[in-house]
């Protein structure tokens, strides 16, 4: 492939991930219900961090194992919980779109035409980000505020620094389930038993430092399998950034930014090899109507 | 050159529990600005064919070349050149934008330019009166006209090849010859090749100018529908009778024994008959009516495209005979 080609193929998948972006925000516009929905869910999840930081104290054993304070709890559920809106982006979005076209039978449409398969899959993944982080961005206003560090820049560039990087990472997630969603059809309700395992998993509701505590020997498994998704660093440095030096990470905070970077390709090069087998699944079986 | 060309194509579904033959070796070519339809009853294969062609789906077996290219070699080549309206395509668009949006965002994985863009959808609308579609919503528009973005979405990068599989399923007569008159009459213009599929006989003879017939995963015949249709020798009397009228056994028995006369069917208030020699055949028809004082509804037809389906799909039916 000549350079010319690939600056040809490179400006016209990045044109289709702007069209379908563009193609999935006018249709939340015209969806006003779904609108409403999200920022009502949005509401409760603050409202429910908010009442679990007011009745909940960490046990001794979480408290010592992260270095979070009593009075950070609300922080600490609000920030998983806001963060946490970006696992849909992993599960949902891709997802939702490649069953919607495969039952539409619009996957065929764009199958049957030159476009990159990535950049299609891609779309949805980033559109959905861009509305999340409009509605991430009130929570984590109400964040930082409640933690008293709205005007602390290194704060909020830290974390906002932290927030684009799960996003990227979700994307390589999201590809790789969009992968599965074709692979195996009616994925999706192992995708919400998956979904809620994994932000249990990852540390949203409970730090993952503090799984040993509740259990010696499943806690550790449940530690080390922790590690395998970026989200689990994700959580653990929007948490560092948030709460200072007093907040004891799973790695260095280095190793950690390593290792999000490394869990992050894996997932990339896993929804790769996927990709192959959707080809050959897509021309043995053909991607009929569900 | 020809648009396309299958030598020897197979295909075999693989399941856990069977392995299903849908292509048995099927050899075809269609000539460079054909419309070529192809008919066969369901489960025939025409679906499968078309989707190896679209490069949708693997061959097990054979050579297909579309628009000169190696259908497996040179896919990406053939999807750039070739359009594809699938079955059941009328909900295959995103409800909540408009036809034009929709549109849109297809020529964007084509990577059409603003300008070509802009052209074409000039050129959808001079063939296409009815503009209302590309305004509103696809979810707020009827089946007919979802059908006719989805038409008009085959076109759109003005490919040299558009397959059409089934593009009128369920549609209404109105609806379903507007499409007709959209691919006739853009087509036509253009110069396009079209390979469609249809259980519409009508639609193919106003639409094809050949056909080819496929029957258990192979081709039967193929030929243009005038050609098809002589080659089933068939002139075929049918009687109405009025309501105040009765057939007696009497009146069937003295028509059958008329040697112009193969048979006599009674069917559904009518009589036909398969005859011989036409007009011989009603000068003794209407003689014996005046006898038993009958007056019927008189008319005469040769073979119908319907006939020719019968004919090679339907083996338990042998019309000739």
């Amino acid at each position: 492939m000549s350079v010319q080609n690939i600056k040809v193929a490179f400006s016209s998948s990045l044109r289709v991930v702007g069209k379908g972006i563009w193609r999935d925000l006018v249709n939340i516009r015209r969806y006003k219900l779904r609108l409403i929905g999200w920022l009502l869910n949005m509401s409760i999840g603050l409202g429910a961090a908010y009442i679990f930081g007011f009745i909940l104290n960490f046990n001794p054993i979480t408290t010592t194992e992260t270095g979070i304070l009593s009075n950070q709890v609300f922080v600490f559920f609000a920030g998983g919980i806001a963060l946490s809106t970006f696992s849909d982006t992993a599960l949902w979005a891709p997802l939702g779109r490649v069953e919607q076209d495969i039952h539409y039978g619009t996957l065929e449409a764009v199958f049957v035409s030159p476009t990159s398969r990535i950049a299609y899959l891609l779309s949805p993944i980033l559109s959905d980000s861009i509305l999340n982080l409009l509605f991430f961005i009130p929570s984590y206003v109400i964040i930082l505020g409640v933690h008293g560090s709205l005007t602390n820049f290194y704060i909020v560039g830290t974390t906002l620094l932290i927030v684009l990087l799960t996003i990227v990472s979700m994307i390589a997630f999201g590809l790789f389930f969009a992968m599965l969603a074709i692979l195996i059809r009616r994925i999706q309700p192992i995708a919400i038993f998956l979904a809620n395992i994994f932000q249990f998993i990852c540390g949203a509701f409970v730090p993952v430092q503090a799984f040993i505590g509740m259990n010696q020997t499943g806690g550790t498994i449940l530690k080390y399998f922790a590690q395998i998704f970026p989200y689990t660093y994700c959580y653990d440095l929007f948490r560092y950034f948030m709460f200072g030096s007093g907040y004891t990470t799973l790695f260095p905070v280095w190793i950690e930014f390593v290792l999000l970077a490394v869990s992050s390709l894996l997932f990339v090069v896993l929804a790769y090899f996927l990709l192959k087998r959707v080809e050959k699944k897509a021309k043995d079986t053909g991607l009929a109507i569900l | 050159m020809y648009a396309l060309e299958a030598k020897g194509v197979k295909k075999t579904y693989k399941s856990r529990k069977k392995e299903t033959e849908a292509l048995k070796g099927l050899n075809l070519q269609v000539k460079e600005g054909e419309i070529f339809g192809i008919l066969g009853p369901n489960g025939a294969g025409k679906t499968t064919f078309i989707k190896i062609c679209s490069t949708l789906l693997g061959k097990t077996d054979g050579e297909v070349k579309v628009l000169g290219l190696d259908v497996v070699k040179e896919e990406k080549e053939i999807r750039k050149r070739i359009g594809y309206i699938g079955q059941d395509s009328e909900r295959s668009t995103y409800a909540r934008l408009t036809g034009k949006e929709n549109l849109e965002f297809f020529a964007a994985l084509y990577n059409m330019s603003k300008d070509d863009f802009a052209k074409q959808l000039e050129e959808f609308k001079k063939t296409y009166d009815n503009h209302e579609i590309f305004d509103k919503e696809v979810m707020r528009l009827s089946g007919g006209q979802k059908q006719a973005i989805v038409v008009m979405r085959g076109f759109l990068h003005n490919p040299d090849l558009v397959f059409a599989d089934e593009i009128s399923k369920g549609l209404d007569p109105i609806a379903a010859k507007k499409i007709r008159s959209f691919v006739k009459d853009y087509a036509k213009k253009k110069g396009k090749t079209i390979i469609m599929t249809s259980q519409i006989m009508s639609e193919i003879e106003e639409l094809c100018d050949r056909v080819a017939i496929i029957f258990e995963g192979k081709v039967v015949a193929v030929d243009t529908p005038q050609n098809l249709m002589d080659d089933v020798n068939i002139q075929l009397l049918e009687l109405r009778l009025r309501s105040t009228e009765t057939a007696t056994p009497e009146f069937l028995q003295e028509i059958a024994t008329l040697d112009s006369v193969k048979e006599v069917k009674q069917e559904n208030g009518y009589l036909r008959m398969p005859v011989s020699d036409s007009s011989q055949a009603f000068e003794s028809v209407m003689e014996i009516c005046r006898k038993y004082n009958i007056n019927p509804v008189i008319s005469y037809r040769t073979a119908t495209l319907e006939d020719v389906f019968l004919k090679y799909c339907d083996k338990k039916v042998d019309l000739e005979a």
